[in-house]
């Protein structure tokens, strides 16, 4: 019987920063302070904090460390776990005030949350079934299959109101219904992991800390079609949330949970995963199922929809692996518990990757109908360094931005289209006053064209024109007639491409069109990039008044465009010095190192 | 292969294994033990230990407990239980049969025991 667990975050974030060799420093003092018996290390999935990683929790305190590094690992040890005296100085800050720890969902970074989709990430270890089973996992399977007929299954996913939670927000049950009832002897259930979107983190979080999540709800999937086959695609970049939904796919079929007769009862199903080579293009549904039968991963004209012809030309349901994850739970705690959370037509929870310019950059899970100001103010700990919030980004490359006069707007499906955005897969990036919102539109779009499979002409060349019509605005030679001309590219691109990724490449562009067009403007008319960011339309000056010629600036230039001038500035000492634009690379080196406020940009 | 008694059986066994790592406490008991330089010279740890094995082998929920440091009582192991709302109690003097009393009578019936409390 352990005392004491010391869980480790396995996730990719915390790993990445050595997480991996944290857990096996604790091993090693662990075994060193003869505590074997005592104390459990357990690597988990991401807790959802990234910003303070690697993070590492112990029970029974509940005492959250962050940013702990290898050599605090002994000191951990002999004190908290040997001593029982907390390391203040690592614990996380908003919890390290008062004699208790303060429970992590007391913290204002789980305050707003409800976690349903990564209620195991970060408590249980993914690799270890038993630990998912203790969670009353694999108990929706039981109930589906000993006391549920397939109808009955659909039924509930229906009545629960969730919505796919992949991009479109289409109705799941209804999506199961009409596979159920197309017309074939084989069915198939696949499972769309094959996260794109630029700051979207969430499938691969769900799958590294909780993969028997997704396999449970995919065999329930398959029991309520008919289906006998499944595949999970995901990409190869993913390398530990593959290894871990491996180790979960074996250690299912071990415990007979996946394979012939399962527990029993007579129910056949078996899953598969498939890797993809990381194209976005593979994230839309036809492309997809196309890879995965093995052809180059290009889409297909719809209809026919993959329910009725999708893979090997059989019906299939595929989901996203967030939509998969609430499965399970709907089936336990019933539709009703479910449609308890959210907004009418938004039912349960979303989860987002909070990322950009943002303190507590990380995982969260809302209820629909939180207003991004909770999200991003009390949840996400609001804009660093005491900037201003301009806008956040959802729905990736796909989405739009939501500006701050719209900081007070309940997050659900209906409301971000309504402004011009969508709800994507959940990535949001936040923008503050530095950033320049042709170049964001820029850098996303580039994203895009480079991702565009080129079956169809729309996007492979509308899109390439209209970066070209994005790098003349940012290099400050467009027109206002090349805004105009760009503005109607934009819809002819929505409107004639076959998939997707082409119908959606231009809504960037035309959201930051919708609410900042005031700073197109200013790149076209007065040349200039309000937030100074675009190169070209910037020019670093030298305010002679206020330099004291210490010729710090003349050093750190790579360029060699700084000099001295013969100008003495009133009470200085020494000659004032100056940037010759045509020499000037505009690196910002002078800028960043000048102590006196001489140097500006403009 | 497993049959879905075997399944639950493991739910079982593993349910009082996981306990401890609940995060959704609300309105929580708190249970601190002392483990100053005294208390672990004379069994806070085996007091600690029967703490967290009562509390999870019966599966009582909203429960944590934690090492503290030093305690200022004479009679060690001691420990002190904080109930929602009420006034600590320092229990003091501690074995691990005193402790499965305690998490009875106190913890899950509301009602201190009156005689291991310091004097």
């Amino acid at each position: 019987m352990y005392r004491s667990h010391v869980l480790v975050c396995g996730g990719t974030g915390c790993h990445s920063n050595n997480s991996a060799n944290i857990l096996k420093a604790f091993n090693e003092e662990i075994a060193k302070a003869n505590l074997t018996a005592d104390v459990q290390t357990v690597q988990t999935g991401c807790f959802g904090l990234c910003a303070v990683g690697p993070v590492v929790i112990v029970y029974p305190e509940g005492a959250f460390y962050s940013c702990v590094k290898v050599e605090d690992v002994p000191e951990i040890v002999s004190e908290h776990l040997v001593k029982g005296r907390l390391v203040e100085r690592l614990l996380y800050k908003e919890k390290a005030t008062g004699k208790t720890v303060k429970a992590l969902s007391e913290t204002n970074f789980y305050k707003k949350q409800t976690r349903v989709v990564l209620r195991n990430c970060g408590v249980i270890n993914p690799e270890n079934i038993d630990e998912y089973i203790a969670m009353d996992g694999y108990q929706a399977l039981i109930k589906v299959l000993t006391k549920m007929q397939p109808q009955e299954v659909i039924d509930e996913v229906l009545a629960s109101g969730l919505r796919g939670r992949g991009g479109a927000g289409f109705p799941t049950g209804r999506k199961w219904q009409f596979t159920k009832d197309a017309v074939g002897d084989v069915k198939y259930v696949a499972c769309n992991a094959d996260e794109g979107d630029p700051g979207a983190f969430m499938d691969r979080s769900v799958l590294e800390g909780d993969p028997h999540a997704v396999i449970e709800a995919m065999a329930i999937a398959a029991y309520a079609i008919g289906a006998q086959q499944g595949y999970v695609y995901v990409r190869a970049e993913y390398p530990i949330a593959v290894r871990r939904l491996q180790i979960a796919i074996d250690q299912a079929k071990e415990y007979g949970l996946l394979g012939k007769n399962i527990l029993g009862t007579g129910f056949n199903f078996d899953l598969e995963i498939r890797l993809g080579a990381g194209a976005f293009v593979c994230g839309e549904e036809t492309a997809l199922m196309t890879s995965i039968e093995g052809n180059r991963g290009e889409p297909r004209v719809r209809p026919p929809f993959p329910a009725h012809k999708g893979l090997f030309g059989k019906p299939t349901v595929l989901n996203n692996v967030e939509t998969y994850a609430n499965i399970a739970q709907i089936i336990l705690k019933g539709a009703d518990w479910f449609k308890s959370m959210g907004t009418e037509k938004s039912r349960g929870t979303k989860v987002f990757a909070l990322g950009g310019k943002i303190v507590n950059t990380g995982l969260v899970e809302i209820p629909m109908g939180t207003t991004l100001r909770e999200v991003i103010e009390d949840i996400g700990g609001g804009v660093p360094n005491g900037k201003k919030f301009k806008a956040a980004q959802t729905g990736g490359p796909s989405g739009g931005c939501i500006p701050a006069e719209h900081f007070d707007i309940p997050i659900d499906y209906d409301n971000l289209i309504s402004i011009g955005s969508m709800m994507g897969s959940g990535g949001m990036i936040v923008m503050d006053e530095d950033n320049c919102m042709v170049d964001i539109a820029k850098f996303f779009l580039t994203f895009t064209v480079d991702e565009s499979c080129g079956k169809c002409t729309p996007c492979r060349i509308g899109n390439k024109r209209l970066l070209e019509y994005l790098d003349k605005i940012t290099s400050g030679k467009a027109t206002m007639q090349d805004l105009e001309d760009m503005e109607k590219l934009c819809y002819y691109i929505k409107d004639n491409s076959l998939c997707g990724l082409g119908q959606t490449a231009p809504n960037p562009v035309l959201s930051t069109l919708r609410y900042f067009r005031d700073e197109y403007i200013a790149h076209i008319r007065d040349k200039k990039c309000p937030a100074g960011v675009c190169k070209s339309l910037l020019q670093y000056k030298i305010i002679k008044d206020n330099c004291i010629g210490c010729g710090m600036c003349q050093r750190q230039c790579p360029a060699n465009a700084i000099s001295r001038t013969d100008y003495i500035a009133p009470g200085k000492k020494l000659a004032a010095m100056e940037i010759d634009p045509s020499k000037c690379v505009k690196c910002g080196a002078c800028m960043s190192t000048c102590k006196f406020k001489a140097i500006i940009k403009e | 292969m497993k049959s879905i008694a075997d399944i639950n059986a493991i739910r079982e066994e593993m349910q009082s294994k996981v306990l401890i790592r609940d995060n959704t406490k609300e309105g929580e008991t708190h249970v601190f033990v002392a483990m100053g330089t005294v208390g672990l010279q004379s069994g806070a740890v085996e007091v600690f230990n029967a703490f967290v094995d009562e509390i999870t082998s019966r599966l009582i929920k909203n429960v944590r407990i934690s090492r503290a440091g030093s305690m200022d009582v004479k009679d060690q192991p001691a420990a002190e239980v904080v109930l929602p709302g009420k006034a600590p109690v320092t229990y003091v003097g501690l074995t691990a049969d005193m402790v499965k009393v305690i998490v009875e009578k106190h913890i899950l019936g509301g009602e201190p025991v009156t005689e291991y409390i310091v004097k």
